[in-house]
């Protein structure tokens, strides 16, 4: 123990060491006969015997529950034990990011203030007075389209206006505005990330349809100039929607979501209000973020997305704790367990002999025996090679580094 | 007929089956003893301290409630008993001595990435280092590395019988840990540069 020790498997040595520590064997039945024996006269344990033994060490984080308590569950897991604190911290991010997603819904479904309504009744009066009906018609329906993507539902105010024949541009812009739909929900759809409810699609697209007929109907009715206020009025319906109480949606609900790949879907159309142009609050950015796995940033090894700073120390990790992968080095109790089952053997080699012989047993990552090197009385006989080929049939379970020695010592029988 | 649990036998054992606390008794005293002479660095105590564990957890019996491990409880009858032990011992004895029982069977030490074979003379300067320096650890860390470190109990485990939460346990092995290695740094065994990845 002269040597000084490499750092890397200093904590490894040492668990072993610890793990592996002597143990004399003894006449465990006389022990427990003399136990039993005793039993009869037993008298009453004393309470201080069966309270907490230790007082806590100067620093410790957390003081013992009391002097006399017990584990409280049957999993012995107690409530300010670290599974517990991890538990409730996964629980406190769960509600932070709820609470997130019905202010995001709560953005999404506010309802467009009084200039957004007036900017966009002076784009559809400009629009009615230099196009042609129809382009009139295509532009109410994206308008409406972009509102009845961001979820809003539309009440049914626009069906009271009567219908009459329809033309064939109002089917080109219906179509449009389906396809323009159809592209939205398709490229939400390619998105990573969880399927909203079906009732909120359809709700979505139901909306979205009901306000583009709306609208298509009202145009169809006035198409002439002197009468282009039932278009008007569907626009300004469509785009003064009833506000959505997000307490009453579904919890999941991906609004915002359904709103960017609609009007990702209608680039072509004028932006109806600021709200739909403008920068999206920042929260919303945050929606998938506990849906990206750590593992997925570096298939294969976690370790590369996690900070340094981040992983256990090896030297704390528990005694028995593999993590399923193969180990760095075999555990000292599969070294000791694979030289127990061959050493009776080599005990055997060496019974002529009247001291007892060292070797040297390296294992290959594969698990077997490389070389077997022994020394003290039995090298260079044949006892010494008796020793190498009994020793030589111990294995253990691959291991990662390229090879792991044990020193053994065979004593005679 | 299939092999009863602890709880079972606990169980038995309480109605007044004896026979039950004697399977329950060779089953667990190995550990004890072991736990034992671990922390009180002596066979005839340790001994004494095992039959005495077995002689008390019988006596109560009646007052294991069932919330923890059988096992665990004996273990914890069997610190408070080692404690009581070391607590009435001279102050002058010494904590350390060459025929220390914890040193017998020193025959295997691993160790990675070595060429020369380590003879049974560098095996026990080992095992005294490591005796040495858990010797220097307060009780309470002393009596938590051995559960966790020797004995191989989680830290779960080692809460129910130190009455102290899992966390707890993970700082008093750290702290173990730490200590252990400045002790060895401080007896050259490791470079001194090392001490900060402890």
């Amino acid at each position: 123990m002269s040597e000084r020790r490499s750092s890397p498997d200093w904590g490894q040595n040492l668990e072993a060491a610890l793990g592996s520590f002597p143990f004399p064997e003894r006449d465990w039945e006389k022990d427990a006969l003399a136990v039993e024996a005793r039993l009869p006269q037993a008298g009453p344990t004393e309470a201080a015997l069966l309270g907490a033994p230790l007082p806590s060490e100067p620093g410790e984080p957390n003081a013992p529950l009391s002097a006399t308590a017990t584990p409280v569950t049957h999993s012995g897991v107690r409530p300010q034990s670290l599974a517990d604190m991890a538990r409730r911290s996964v629980e406190r991010k769960q509600g932070s990011e709820r609470e997130m997603a019905r202010e995001s819904l709560a953005l999404a479904a506010k309802r467009p203030s009084a200039v957004e309504v007036q900017a966009l009744r002076e784009v559809m009066n400009n629009k009615l007075a230099a196009a042609p009906p129809n382009a009139a018609l295509v532009n109410a329906g994206a308008a409406s389209n972009a509102h009845a993507a961001r979820g809003v539902r539309v009440q049914g105010g626009a069906a009271q206006v009567p219908t009459r024949a329809k033309a064939p541009w109002s089917q080109v812009g219906l179509a449009a505005a389906g396809v323009a739909l159809a592209a939205g929900v398709l490229f939400w759809l390619r998105q990573p990330g969880p399927m909203p409810p079906a009732s909120t699609s359809e709700s979505v697209l139901s909306s979205a349809q009901k306000t583009t007929a709306a609208a298509a109907r009202a145009n169809s009715v006035a198409p002439s100039a002197g009468q282009p206020n039932a278009a008007q009025a569907a626009a300004a319906q469509a785009s003064a929607p009833t506000g959505v109480n997000p307490d009453t949606l579904p919890e999941s609900e991906p609004a915002p979501r359904a709103h960017d790949k609609a009007v990702a879907g209608n680039a072509h159309a004028p932006a109806p209000s600021a709200p739909a142009s403008g920068p999206r609050p920042a929260k919303i950015e945050l929606e998938d973020e506990p849906e990206r796995p750590l593992a997925s940033a570096v298939p294969g090894r976690i370790d590369a997305a996690v900070p340094q700073a981040l992983l256990a120390d090896p030297a704390l990790r528990p005694a028995d704790s593999t993590g399923g992968a193969v180990p760095a080095k075999p555990s000292s109790g599969a070294v000791q367990a694979a030289l127990g089952a061959v050493m009776s053997g080599a005990r055997h080699c060496v019974a002529a002999e009247g001291a007892p012989s060292s070797a040297l047993v390296v294992f290959g990552s594969d698990g077997r025996v490389q070389s077997v090197s022994v020394s003290g009385s039995a090298a260079g006989k044949p006892s010494g090679e008796c020793i190498q080929a009994q020793l030589a049939r111990a294995r253990v379970q691959p291991f990662a580094a390229s090879s792991f020695s044990v020193s053994a010592t065979v004593r005679p029988d | 007929m299939s092999k009863r649990t602890d709880r079972e036998l606990v169980d038995a054992a309480r109605e007044g089956d004896s026979e039950a606390f004697g399977v329950l008794m060779r089953r667990h005293q190995k550990r004890i003893y072991r736990l034992a002479l671990h922390l009180l660095r002596d066979s005839a105590e340790a001994e004494d301290a095992t039959q005495e564990t077995f002689v008390r957890a019988y006596g109560a019996l009646d007052r294991f409630d069932g919330r923890s491990e059988a096992f665990t409880w004996i273990y914890r009858i069997a610190v408070n008993l080692s404690l009581n032990v070391l607590r009435a011992r001279k102050p002058s004895r010494k904590a350390f001595s060459s025929d220390d029982p914890r040193l017998e069977g020193v025959l295997i030490e691993t160790r990675a990435g070595s060429a020369s074979p380590l003879g049974d003379t560098e095996n026990r300067e080992l095992g005294r280092a490591l005796c040495e320096g858990m010797d220097s650890l307060s009780d309470t860390l002393r009596a938590t590395l051995i559960l966790v470190g020797v004995d191989g109990l989680s830290h779960a485990q080692a809460g129910e019988v130190l009455g102290c939460p899992e966390g707890t346990v993970a700082w008093r092995v750290h702290e173990a840990r730490k200590k252990l290695k400045a002790f060895l740094v401080e007896r050259g065994l490791i470079v001194r540069g090392e001490e900060g990845a402890a």
